[in-house]
């Protein structure tokens, strides 16, 4: 084993250790996590919940989680560094996180086979371990990494600069930040030590400085979490959606089901499981991850739906991060919690229980639909606000043709308004 | 991934209001009718575009849908990127600079090419008062 690696998740420095880097490597001093042009915009992100009143959110968190744990295209931030990791014959890895998160179904989901998963009160006192494990061990090079920031670099690169630098420690920086990557050889415990014990902010001796030249993605919001989404279905960065591509720029996971009268428009990405329902319009790099489920009629333009998230019938989600039974508004930055199960729901992880689920609202929807019927003593006019029976607004026209038949026959109607109705009811 | 069907361009008329909006829908309905139809609507010359030009899109996208195919937009007027924003059906197609990227986007994905990101670009430039009234 020549080299070994460490991912710690979460748990990032002080916010006032920002700015003092200790010995920082080469004149690289800062160490914020600034925006980069990338996603995000430097304001700080609230929680509108639905009582009115506002909870300040932690920086790399969605809903208490850290966003590296959270599926992008099909894939945790954290599974994808993995993934890269070994790509660059790096077998031995270890990914360290925090303890309150151990039993989360989002770290279960995310947990790599390929990894060395471990939950600790301190992860990064858990990292002085792993590094001194991994050295007894007999590897050469440690790569530590905390996510944190999603960076697009080269371990293989990395690795050979480090040994061609001749220094004991190599911290890798982009052009505007520095990326809270490092190597440290691994009989530099006392130098490992003081990094770990700094959260990746303190040098004992000078590092070199190693330059990155890919993408780098803070995700330190929800916003960076959807730029990230866009970032990988425009082709911008290395992300890769994990499904299927049956057209161009549109992507699918397994077992995903998309009804033939909904409309995905390039690019997006439905992940493995995830059910789009009839009339349902996808658009703008939009990713909606796996068992997610769209209904009938719902325009989803802009955003990323999380997984096993239930988006109801006739809405319209622009510009938002939907999962968890919360909202996140990208463009009014505001985060709003949904009590009401027919707008947004969280579907259960179980295959069976969903199964289950399903069955008890088809028993539910059918025999009213039936006392409906006998009951009713005119014929019903409109479809009911029933999931199923819900026409889309988006791609139906019977709202338009029935102003056109009001008007004659098959004549258009030139009123914009009754157009109106098309995109936006 | 790439196709070996035909892809169709058609250039639109001038004004997209009821009267042109039937002659034109006449005359595309055979390829829209056609099996897994592959169309490209080219807006170039679009001045003029109502309800009638929104509802002829929607038609088309709808025939279009059923019979397995797609129906992509290239070089969108001002006139005509204002009204599909306006009642927000920009959103249901994939828009592009000009017909040769939108052509080429059905045998492989162009993501450079895409006109709504990051953001909307102006292709024509936009005509003066008198040559509207005219």
């Amino acid at each position: 084993m020549d080299v070994a690696a460490i991912i710690v998740i979460g748990a990032p420095p002080a916010r006032s250790a920002h700015g003092a880097n200790g010995h920082s490597s080469n004149g690289h001093g800062s160490n914020g996590h600034g925006s980069n042009g990338h996603g995000s915009n430097g304001h700080s992100s609230n929680t509108h919940a639905a009582d009115g009143y506002s909870i300040p959110t932690s920086p790399e968190e969605f809903v208490g989680l850290p966003i590296a744990l959270m599926d992008v295209l099909g894939a945790s931030v954290v599974q994808r560094v993995v993934d890269r990791l070994r790509g660059a014959g790096i077998s031995a890895i270890s990914v360290l996180f925090e303890e309150r998160l151990q039993g989360s179904p989002v770290v279960r989901e995310a947990e790599a086979p390929d990894a060395k998963w471990a939950a600790a009160a301190d992860p990064w006192a858990a990292a002085e371990d792993v590094f001194t494990d991994y050295a007894a061990e007999g590897a050469d090079n440690v790569i530590v990494i905390r996510l944190g920031a999603y960076a697009e670099f080269d371990p293989a690169d990395l690795l050979q600069f480090h040994v061609s630098q001749r220094q004991h420690v190599t911290q890798v920086f982009n052009d505007r930040q520095t990326v809270e990557a490092v190597v440290i050889n691994s009989d530099r415990r006392n130098d490992a030590a003081c990094l770990f014990r700094s959260r990746l902010t303190k040098f004992r001796s000078p590092a070199a400085a190693y330059l990155m030249q890919g993408y780098m993605n803070p995700l330190e919001t929800p916003q960076d979490l959807r730029r990230l989404a866009q970032d990988g279905l425009l082709k911008r960065c290395a992300l890769q959606p994990a499904g299927k591509e049956i057209r161009p720029g549109i992507w699918l996971g397994e077992h995903a089901h998309v009804h033939r009268r909904a409309r995905l428009i390039a690019p997006c990405y439905v992940g493995p499981g995830a059910k789009i329902r009839a009339a349902a319009v996808l658009t703008r790099a939009t990713a909606v991850e796996h068992h997610a489920e769209v209904d009938c009629g719902t325009v989803v333009e802009d955003a990323s739906i999380m997984p096993y998230t239930y988006l109801g019938s006739g809405l319209d989600f622009c510009h938002m991060v939907v999962g968890f039974r919360q909202i996140v508004h990208l463009h009014r930055h505001a985060q709003v919690e949904i009590s009401d199960p027919r707008l947004v729901d969280a579907l259960t992880a179980s295959a069976p229980w969903r199964t289950i689920e399903s069955a008890a609202v088809l028993a539910t929807y059918l025999p009213l639909q039936f006392l409906r019927g006998l009951l009713s003593s005119a014929p019903r006019q409109q479809p009911s606000n029933q999931t199923v029976r819900v026409l889309s607004p988006a791609l139906d026209s019977s709202a338009l043709q029935a102003t056109t038949q009001c008007a004659g026959g098959e004549d258009f109607s030139a009123n914009l308004a009754a157009v109106r109705r098309y995109g936006d009811q | 991934m790439g196709t070996s069907r035909p892809v169709i361009v058609k250039r639109m008329p001038e004004r997209l209001n009821l009267k042109h909006a039937q002659e034109f829908l006449r005359e595309v309905q055979p390829f829209v009718k056609s099996d897994r139809p592959q169309i490209v609507f080219d807006f170039s010359a679009v001045r003029l575009m109502d309800a009638a030009g929104v509802e002829l899109l929607l038609q088309c996208m709808r025939e279009a849908m059923k019979r397995d195919g797609d129906l992509k937009l290239a070089a969108l007027s001002p006139q005509a990127a204002v009204v599909l924003e306006l009642t927000r059906t920009d959103r249901l197609f994939e828009v592009y600079d000009n017909a040769a990227d939108a052509v080429r986007s059905f045998s492989g994905f162009l993501p450079n090419a895409l006109r709504n990101y990051p953001d909307w670009k102006v292709v024509a430039p936009t005509p003066s008062v008198n040559e509207l009234a005219a």
